[in-house]
C-alpha cells in the first residue's frame, strides 16, 4: 500500500508496510467451511521512519494502534507482514542472538512504573539485569556503567538509590528507573510508551528533559507514543497520527498543528487541554470513541465519526499522499491540493438524546 | 449564603511513629451551582480536603480543627448516623479510576439504582428504575443499556454511569476527584462537557480535584491552589492565568504544554513535595521557589488580597500585589540553586 517512496533516513529504524493482527475465535462451522479466520488488525499498513537523533511522535487514542505498534516494533509482538529495517539492513526475521543484538540497540520505556519494575529487586539489580542478560559488563564494571545510567536519569547521587526497592521511590523517581534500565545498554532508538501519562504535570518536565538530553548528547532516536497532540507538537521534530491501525497524518510537528491536513488531527487540536480559560469555547468534540478494530468500516476508517464525510470516504479508503514538504494524509477532501474545508457548526447537544449515546454507526 | 462553607479545615493522620498534618488552615466557600478547582500536585491536601468535607476520611485520618458548613448546617459536630443521610443527598463524590471499581457481576443499571433504594428507603422499585433511566439518558447512555455489564462498557461510558450513580440522590454538591485523568483527550472532553452541561441544566455545585491546570482552566470558575496541605495562591481561574501571583501557581500553568503558546519545555517545577511528617519550615514550598527569601524561612505567609476573590500567601509579593522578580530579591541559596538548574539538566524529583 505504498503511495509514496519514504525518505528514508541514513541511519535509524523505518518500518514499511507493518501489519500486527489478533485472531479472533472462528465458529465451528465456519472452521469446517475453511472461512478463512478473522482477526483484528490492529495495525493495518503502517510505514514510518525513525532517525538518530530524532523524535517522532506517534500519536493517537485507546484502540489506535499504537502501543501494538510499539511492542511489535520491539519484538514483544510479531510482526504479520512488513518489513523492519536498522540502519537500511532488514531486521524482520532476525532470531537468536542476532535478535538479542537488535534488542539491545532498540530498546522500549512503558507507560506505568508502577507495573514495569520488579518489586522484589532493588534499582541495582534492575538497571544491571539488562547487561548480565546480554553479557556486557559484570562486577565494577557493571556497577560504574549501573551509576552512570542513574545519574543520567537525573537519580543524584546513584550511590543513594542503588540498594533502594520500587516501593522507596515516587513515581517520578520510579520512571527514571525504568529510564536508566532502557539507557544502560545505550541504545540507538528508544520507544518510549506514554512515558509521562502516569505523573504528575509539575514532574514531567523533568523527565521529558532527561529524555530530550539523551538525544543531544548520545544521538538517541525516540518513537515517543502519546494520546496527547500538545504534548506531542512540545518536543518531537515529527508527528504521525494514527487512527484504527493506520497513520492518517503525517508532518513536520509544527506544520501538523498549525495547519492540520486531517479532520482527526484537527478535531484532536480543538480539544487540546490549554491552560488558558479564555479559550474554553472553540472544543469540537467527536461523538462516540474509536471503533472496535475488528469491524472496520468499509471506507474510510475515519468516516462514521467525520466531521466533513466525504461522499468518496463512505467507500473507499484514502491513501496516504503528500499535501506538502514532508506532509501526508490520508483523506479525500485534500487529494487534490485544495485546502481542508472548516467544520460545520456542532449540532447543539441536548440532555435528551445526546450525540455522545450513539455508539459510531458501524455497518 | 453559600453551599459550601470551609473554615480552617485541620486534618491529620496518625503513621506509626508521627502525626502528618495532611491539610493545615485551608478554607474556601463554593457558592450554589458553582465550579470550583482545587489544584496540586500529588500528596497537597487536596484529596483529604474533599474526604473531610465528605465525612470519608480513613480510620487514622481525623478533623483536628475548623468548621466544615453545608447548607448552613455544621457537619464536623454531626453524629455519625445523620452526617451519613446528609451526605448522600447532599453531595456525592466520583473518585479517581472509580469507573474500573464497578461491579463486573452486577448490571450497570442495578448499580446506579443501588444508592437510591439505600439512601431514600421510600422509593419502590418501579419508582427507582424510572430514575436510573433518567439518569443514563441525563449522561447520555441510551436507558436500554442499563441492563448491560460493565465489561460491555469503554472507558469513557463506565464513567458516565459513575457519574450517574453520583447524581442518583439528586446532591447539590458533586465532587470529581481526577475525573477524567485516566482517560484519552478526545474521551476527556467528551466528559467535561457532561460535567459542564450537568452543572447548567441542574444547577449543580462541583469540586473538580487535579493536578492539570488545564483541568481547571476548562470547566471552572475559580480555583484554590494547595500546596503541601495549605493554601498558595486562590482566585477566578482567569485571575490565575493572566496574573499568577505565587511562584508556585506560575510553574504549575508553565508545566502544561500549550499549542498557543510558546514551543518550549519550561522549567518544571524542581523536587518534589515534601514528606508533611517533618514539613520544611515557613512557607512549605520554599526548598522548590525560586523567589525564596529569609522571611519565607520564618512563617508561613498570611495570605492577602489584592483584587476581589484574589487572594495569595506569598512573601514575595510586595505591598502593591506584584509577585518580585528573583533579581530585586535577597535571594536564599536554595532559590539560586533553583534558578541555576533551569539552565541545567535538573536533579531527581
Amino acid at each position: 500500500m505504498t503511495g509514496t517512496p519514504l525518505t528514508a533516513p541514513a541511519s535509524g529504524i523505518e518500518l514499511r508496510d507493518i501489519r500486527v493482527q489478533f485472531p479472533l475465535r472462528q465458529g465451528f462451522r465456519d472452521m469446517l467451511r475453511g472461512a478463512p479466520r478473522p482477526a483484528v488488525r490492529a495495525v493495518d499498513g503502517v510505514d514510518l521512519a525513525v532517525g538518530r537523533g530524532e523524535v517522532v511522535a506517534l500519536v493517537g487514542e485507546s484502540g489506535s494502534g499504537k502501543t501494538t505498534l510499539a511492542r511489535a516494533l520491539v519484538r514483544l509482538l510479531p510482526i504479520n507482514s512488513g518489513r523492519v529495517l536498522l540502519d537500511g539492513d532488514d531486521v524482520t526475521d532476525l532470531r537468536g542472538a542476532r535478535l538479542r543484538s537488535y534488542r539491545r540497540r532498540v530498546q522500549i520505556v512503558f507507560q506505568d512504573p508502577y507495573e514495569s519494575l520488579d518489586p522484589r529487586q532493588t534499582v541495582l539489580d534492575i538497571v544491571g539485569e539488562p547487561l548480565d542478560v546480554h553479557g556486557l559488563a559484570r562486577g565494577g564494571e557493571r556497577r560504574d556503567r549501573v551509576e552512570q545510567a542513574l545519574e543520567d536519569a537525573g537519580l543524584t547521587p546513584p550511590r543513594r538509590f542503588l540498594q533502594r526497592y520500587p516501593h522507596e521511590l515516587s513515581g517520578g523517581q520510579r520512571q527514571r528507573v525504568a529510564i536508566a534500565a532502557a539507557m544502560v545498554l545505550e541504545p540507538e532508538i528508544v520507544v518510549a510508551d506514554e512515558p509521562v501519562s502516569m505523573l504528575d504535570v509539575s514532574l514531567r518536565v523533568g523527565i521529558l528533559r532527561i529524555l530530550l538530553d539523551l538525544r543531544r548528547t548520545r544521538n538517541v532516536g525516540y518513537l515517543f507514543i502519546t494520546h496527547d497532540l500538545s504534548l506531542a507538537w512540545l518536543i518531537a521534530d515529527r508527528i504521525a497520527v494514527m487512527y484504527l491501525g493506520r497513520i492518517v497524518e503525517e508532518g513536520p510537528a509544527e506544520q501538523v498543528v498549525r495547519d492540520p491536513q486531517h479532520p482527526y488531527t484537527r478535531a484532536l487540536l480543538s480539544v487540546a487541554p490549554s491552560p488558558d480559560p479564555s479559550r474554553r469555547t472553540k472544543r469540537r468534540i467527536l461523538v462516540g470513541e474509536t471503533p472496535d478494530p475488528s469491524r472496520l468500516p468499509p471506507g474510510c476508517r475515519f468516516y462514521p465519526r467525520c466531521p466533513l464525510q466525504s461522499e468518496r470516504g463512505a467507500t473507499e479508503e484514502p491513501p496516504l499522499t503528500d499535501v506538502g514538504p514532508d506532509h501526508r494524509s490520508a483523506c479525500w477532501l485534500v487529494q487534490d491540493g485544495a485546502p481542508l474545508p472548516p467544520f460545520p457548526e456542532p449540532v447543539a447537544e441536548t440532555a435528551s438524546g445526546s450525540p455522545a449515546d450513539q455508539e459510531p454507526s458501524l455497518r | 449564603m453559600s453551599l459550601l462553607e470551609v473554615r480552617d479545615l485541620h486534618v491529620e493522620f496518625t503513621v506509626p511513629g508521627a502525626n502528618v498534618r495532611a491539610v493545615d488552615g485551608v478554607s474556601f466557600d463554593v457558592e450554589p451551582g458553582e465550579a470550583l478547582g482545587l489544584v496540586g500536585e500529588s500528596g497537597c491536601g487536596k484529596t483529604t480536603t474533599a474526604l473531610a468535607v465528605m465525612g470519608l476520611l480513613p480510620g487514622n485520618g481525623r478533623i483536628t480543627g475548623g468548621s466544615i458548613k453545608l447548607g448552613g448546617e455544621e457537619l464536623t459536630t454531626m453524629p455519625a448516623e445523620q452526617l451519613r443521610h446528609h451526605r448522600w443527598r447532599e453531595m456525592s463524590i466520583i473518585f479517581q479510576g472509580a469507573m474500573n471499581a464497578l461491579n463486573p457481576v452486577q448490571r450497570v443499571g442495578d448499580q446506579v439504582r443501588e444508592p437510591i433504594l439505600l439512601h431514600e428507603p421510600k422509593t419502590t422499585y418501579r419508582e427507582a428504575n424510572r430514575r436510573v433511566s433518567r439518569l443514563f439518558d441525563l449522561v447520555g447512555i441510551e436507558p436500554e443499556r442499563k441492563k448491560r455489564y460493565p465489561h460491555e462498557f469503554s472507558g469513557g461510558m463506565r464513567q458516565r454511569v459513575m457519574i450517574a450513580m453520583a447524581l442518583a440522590n439528586n446532591p447539590k454538591l458533586v465532587i470529581g476527584d481526577e475525573p477524567t485523568t485516566a482517560l484519552d483527550v478526545m474521551v476527556q472532553a467528551q466528559i467535561l462537557e457532561l460535567l459542564e452541561r450537568l452543572r447548567r441544566e441542574l444547577g449543580l455545585a462541583m469540586i473538580l480535584i487535579t493536578h492539570d491546570l488545564s483541568v481547571v482552566a476548562e470547566t471552572c470558575d475559580r480555583a484554590l491552589v494547595m500546596y503541601a496541605g495549605q493554601l498558595a495562591e486562590t482566585g477566578t481561574t482567569v485571575q490565575l492565568h493572566d496574573r499568577p501571583l505565587h511562584p508556585y501557581t506560575a510553574r504549575l500553568i508553565a508545566s502544561v504544554p500549550d499549542i498557543e503558546g510558546k514551543r518550549d519545555l519550561g522549567a518544571g517545577i524542581p523536587g518534589r513535595p515534601p514528606d508533611l511528617t517533618d514539613p520544611p519550615p515557613g512557607c512549605r514550598f520554599n526548598p522548590r521557589c525560586d523567589h525564596a527569601i529569609s522571611a519565607c524561612l520564618d512563617a508561613y505567609p498570611e495570605p492577602r488580597s489584592f483584587a476581589e476573590q484574589h487572594l495569595v500567601a506569598c512573601h514575595a509579593v510586595d505591598g502593591t500585589g506584584r509577585l518580585r522578580s528573583p533579581g530585586e530579591l535577597q535571594l536564599l541559596p536554595s532559590a539560586q540553586a533553583v534558578l541555576r538548574a533551569q539552565q541545567v539538566p535538573e536533579a531527581a524529583s
